[in-house]
C-alpha cells in the first residue's frame, strides 16, 4: 500500500494534494447551518451531468422530434421516467442552493477582502447556470420552452444598431427553430457544462488560497499556535467531510420527497402548459420563465420602454446581475458578519431579501396596472440596495467584534 | 440570526398564500378525486375512453400493451392463482380456471390430468411470460378497434382532412391533457356540456367555450343516474391522469422506499458526524486557550 501511494506521489502530488486540500485544509470550526450550500451545490452539479449524460443518449434536438423524445423517455426508457425528474428537479434545486449560498455570503460579508476573487467567480459561475439553465429548459421544446426563449432571445433584438443581425446570427433564423434548439443542445450539453466544471474549479482553488470566512467574519489565520495550525481551524477533513455527509441525507430527502412526490411541484418546476407541445402559430395567454429567473424577468417588464425600444429594460436587467459582481467594493463597512453590523445594513438587507422575493413573485404573475407598480418600487429598492451601500455601510454603529471565532 | 429566519419565514408565506389566490381560473372546477391506485376505475377508464373517446381522440404517446401491462396483467396473474390453487387442492375447476390455466400454458386446457402436466413442464419464468401474452391478447381483442398490434401507439383512425371538415379543428392528442390541464379540468369539462342550439353539435360547454367537440357522453349520461355518470367520468379522467404520466403507478411507492433508506443513512450518518465531532468539543481539536 504504501509502496503503491510512493510510487504515485513520486509522479503526481496526490498525498500533497490531499493534504492541502482536505486532511490539513484549517476550516473554521463554527460553521452553521448557512454554510452547507458550497457542498450541495457541487453535489447538485454532480448529479446534474450524471443524469444529463443519460438524459442526452435518448433525447433528440430535433424541432419535430424533440417533444416525443422526452415522452419517450418518459415512459419506454428504463427508469427514464426518475432520470428525467432527478434532472428537472435538480435544476430547481441547483438554483434553491445557490441562493442560499449566495444569501449566505451577504449575511456574513463573505466577499469582502481577502475574498473578492472567490465571489467574483461564483458570480460568473451563477450567471453561466443561468444560461444553462434557460438553454435547457428549451430542449423538451413544449409552449413554454418555445415562447420562453422566444422572449428572451427577441431581447438580443432590441440591441441598438446590431439588434436584428445579432438575433438572426443567434438563432440561425428568422426565429426560434430547429437551428436554434440544436445550437443549445450543445451549448445545454458541452459548452456550458465545461464552462461550470472549470469555474467551480477556480472557485474552491481562490477558496483554498484564502481560506473560508466563518459567521463571526473573523480570520482564522491571525491566529496560529506553534506549530502554524489555526488555533479556530479544524481538518476539513474528516470534521467537515463527515458533516456535510448529514446535510448531503437531508438534502437528499427533501429532494426525493420532490422527485417522487411532486415532481412538477404544481407547475413551478415543471409548468404545465410545458406539457403541450410548441407552437408557433399559437401564443399561450401568460408566457412566464421558471421561476429562478422571475426576479430578473420582472425587473426587465418593470422598466418601460424609451425612444420606443425594449432595449433600456435589457440593459436594466444585465445590469441587475452584473451590479452583483461591484458588491466587494460597494460594501465599506469594517466589519463583515451580520452579527456586528450596524443597524442600518440590517435593515436595508431585509428590504433587499423582500424586494428580490418579491420580483421573483411578480415575474410570474401577468401583468396588471398594482402588479407593474409593485414591480417598479421593487426594482428600485433592488438596485437602491447596491448604489446607497456606500452610504449606509459607513454610517451607524457596528458591534466590536471578537479577536477569536464565539461558540456558535 | 432568529429574527431573520421568522422574518424570511413569514414573507415565504405571505407569498403562499398570494400564490394560491392567483392560481384559480375563472370558471370553478369541481374535484376529480381521481385515485390512481385504483384499478377497476383505471379499467373502466380504460374501457370508456376506447368506446368513446378514441375514435377521434390519439393518445400516441401510449402503446397498447403498456395499458395491458399496467392495468389488466393483475387480473390475470390473479386468476391464474386461484385457479392453480384449486387445482392443487382438488377442488373443482370453473370455466374461468380453466381459461386462466390455459393463459398460463399458452395452450387450451380442456381437463385436469392435461393442465399439470403442461404445467409441470413450464418454469415460473415461461407462465409469467404466457400471462403477459394473453393480457396482450386479450387487449387486443378487447380495446384495439382498428387494424393495430398491440405494442403500436394508440392514434386514432380518423382522417386528419375529414376531421377538419367534420369539426373545423383536429381533435388534439390527449396524451398529456391531464399534465397540461388538469384532472379537475377534465372532469369538470366533461360533465359541463349544456344545449346550446346556436352550436353546429347543439351543445356548448361551460368550461371551454364554443368547442367544436359534441357532447360525446350524452348517451351515458341520460341512461344511468347522475352519480354512476360521474363515477364513470371520473374513471376516464383517472386512466387519462394515468396515460399522462404512467410512472406515476410505480414513482410514490418507491418515494416512500427512497425516504426510508434515506431516514436510516440520515441516523448513521449523524451519529458518525457526533462521534467525529467529538475530538472537537473535548478531545484533540478543542479551542485552544
Amino acid at each position: 500500500m504504501d509502496n503503491n501511494k510512493n510510487w504515485i506521489d513520486q509522479r503526481f502530488p496526490l498525498t500533497k494534494v490531499w493534504n492541502e486540500h482536505l486532511a490539513e485544509y484549517y476550516t473554521p470550526r463554527n460553521f452553521n447551518f448557512w454554510y452547507f450550500f458550497g457542498s450541495l451545490a457541487m453535489l447538485v452539479l454532480v448529479m446534474q451531468i450524471v443524469t444529463g449524460i443519460f438524459l442526452t443518449m435518448h433525447f433528440k434536438p430535433d424541432e419535430l422530434k424533440a417533444f416525443a423524445s422526452v415522452e419517450y423517455i418518459m415512459r419506454d426508457v428504463n427508469w427514464g421516467w426518475l432520470i428525467r425528474y432527478l434532472h428537472s428537479t435538480g435544476a430547481s434545486a441547483f438554483f434553491i442552493v445557490i441562493y442560499l449560498h449566495m444569501y449566505r455570503g451577504l449575511l456574513y460579508g463573505s466577499y469582502k477582502s481577502p475574498r473578492e476573487l472567490i465571489w467574483i467567480l461564483g458570480m460568473i459561475l451563477y450567471i453561466a447556470l443561468m444560461a444553462e439553465a434557460f438553454m435547457g429548459y428549451v430542449l423538451p421544446w413544449g409552449q413554454m420552452s418555445y415562447w420562453g426563449a422566444q422572449v428572451i432571445i427577441s431581447l438580443f433584438g432590441s440591441v441598438p444598431l446590431i439588434g436584428p443581425d445579432l438575433l438572426e446570427w443567434i438563432l440561425g433564423d428568422y426565429a426560434v427553430g430547429d437551428p436554434a434548439l440544436n445550437r443549445f443542445f450543445s451549448l445545454h450539453v458541452i459548452a456550458l457544462p465545461l464552462i461550470l466544471v472549470v469555474l467551480v474549479f477556480l472557485h474552491i482553488v481562490a477558496l483554498h488560497t484564502v481560506g473560508s470566512n466563518n459567521p463571526d467574519g473573523v480570520e482564522i489565520k491571525k491566529n496560529k499556535d506553534k506549530n502554524g495550525i489555526p488555533k479556530d481551524g479544524i481538518p476539513f477533513h474528516p470534521y467537515y467531510s463527515v458533516k456535510d455527509i448529514v446535510g448531503v441525507v437531508v438534502f437528499l430527502m427533501l429532494f426525493s420527497a420532490v422527485v417522487f412526490f411532486a415532481p412538477a411541484m404544481n407547475g413551478y418546476f415543471l409548468e404545465h402548459a410545458n406539457f403541450i407541445e410548441a407552437n408557433p402559430l399559437k401564443t399561450p395567454e401568460h408566457i412566464a420563465p421558471l421561476w429562478y429567473l422571475t426576479p430578473f424577468y420582472s425587473v426587465l417588464r418593470a422598466i418601460p420602454p424609451m425612444f420606443g425600444s425594449q432595449f433600456p429594460g435589457v440593459v436594466g436587467m444585465f445590469a441587475a446581475l452584473l451590479i452583483l459582481l461591484a458588491l466587494p467594493w460597494l460594501d465599506r463597512s469594517k466589519v463583515k458578519s451580520i452579527r456586528y453590523r450596524s443597524a442600518p445594513y440590517k435593515y436595508a438587507l431585509g428590504i433587499f431579501v423582500v424586494s428580490f422575493i418579491y420580483l421573483g413573485y411578480l415575474g410570474m404573475q401577468p401583468v396588471t396596472p398594482t402588479n407593474a407598480l409593485l414591480a417598479r418600487v421593487f426594482t428600485i429598492t433592488y438596485f437602491g440596495f447596491f448604489i446607497l451601500m456606500p452610504w449606509f455601510t459607513s454610517i451607524g454603529k457596528t458591534k466590536e467584534v471578537p479577536k477569536r471565532v464565539t461558540g456558535k | 440570526m432568529k429574527k431573520l429566519l421568522t422574518t424570511t419565514a413569514s414573507v415565504l408565506a405571505g407569498l403562499t398564500i398570494s400564490f394560491n389566490l392567483l392560481a384559480g381560473s375563472n370558471v370553478q372546477l369541481d374535484r376529480a378525486n381521481t385515485d390512481i391506485r385504483d384499478q377497476k376505475s383505471l379499467q373502466n377508464g380504460a374501457q370508456l375512453f376506447m368506446d368513446y373517446c378514441s375514435g377521434c381522440h390519439s393518445i400516441s404517446f401510449m402503446r397498447y400493451n403498456r395499458i395491458a401491462e399496467d392495468l389488466f396483467l393483475d387480473d390475470i396473474v390473479e386468476a391464474y392463482k386461484q385457479a392453480k390453487t384449486n387445482l392443487l387442492t382438488n377442488k373443482p375447476l370453473s370455466a374461468t380456471d380453466f381459461q386462466a390455466l390455459s393463459n398460463a400454458v399458452d395452450n387450451s386446457v380442456k381437463n385436469i390430468k392435461q393442465a399439470k402436466e403442461s404445467l409441470g413442464k413450464l418454469s415460473d419464468s415461461q407462465i409469467e411470460k404466457n400471462l403477459s401474452k394473453a393480457t396482450d391478447r386479450m387487449v387486443e381483442k378487447n380495446l384495439v378497434f382498428n387494424a393495430d398490434k398491440v405494442g403500436s401507439p394508440i392514434i386514432s383512425s380518423m382522417p386528419k382532412k375529414g376531421a377538419e371538415a367534420w369539426f373545423g379543428t383536429t381533435p388534439p392528442d390527449l396524451s398529456l391533457v391531464a399534465r397540461s390541464k388538469g384532472t379537475d379540468w377534465i372532469y369538470t369539462y366533461l360533465r359541463s356540456f349544456y344545449k346550446d342550439d346556436s352550436r353546429p353539435f347543439g351543445v356548448n360547454n361551460k368550461v371551454l367555450t364554443n368547442v367544436s367537440m359534441p357532447d360525446v357522453l350524452w348517451h351515458l349520461k341520460e341512461s344511468k343516474s347522475t352519480k354512476d355518470f360521474n363515477q364513470d367520468v371520473r374513471d376516464i379522467t383517472n386512466f387519462l391522469d394515468y396515460v399522462g404520466e404512467p410512472a406515476k403507478l410505480v414513482r410514490v411507492d418507491l418515494g416512500y422506499k427512497v425516504l426510508g433508506f434515506l431516514f436510516i443513512l440520515f441516523i448513521l450518518s449523524y451519529l458518525l458526524k457526533k462521534e467525529y465531532w467529538r475530538d472537537v468539543k473535548y478531545g484533540k481539536w478543542k479551542a485552544k486557550d
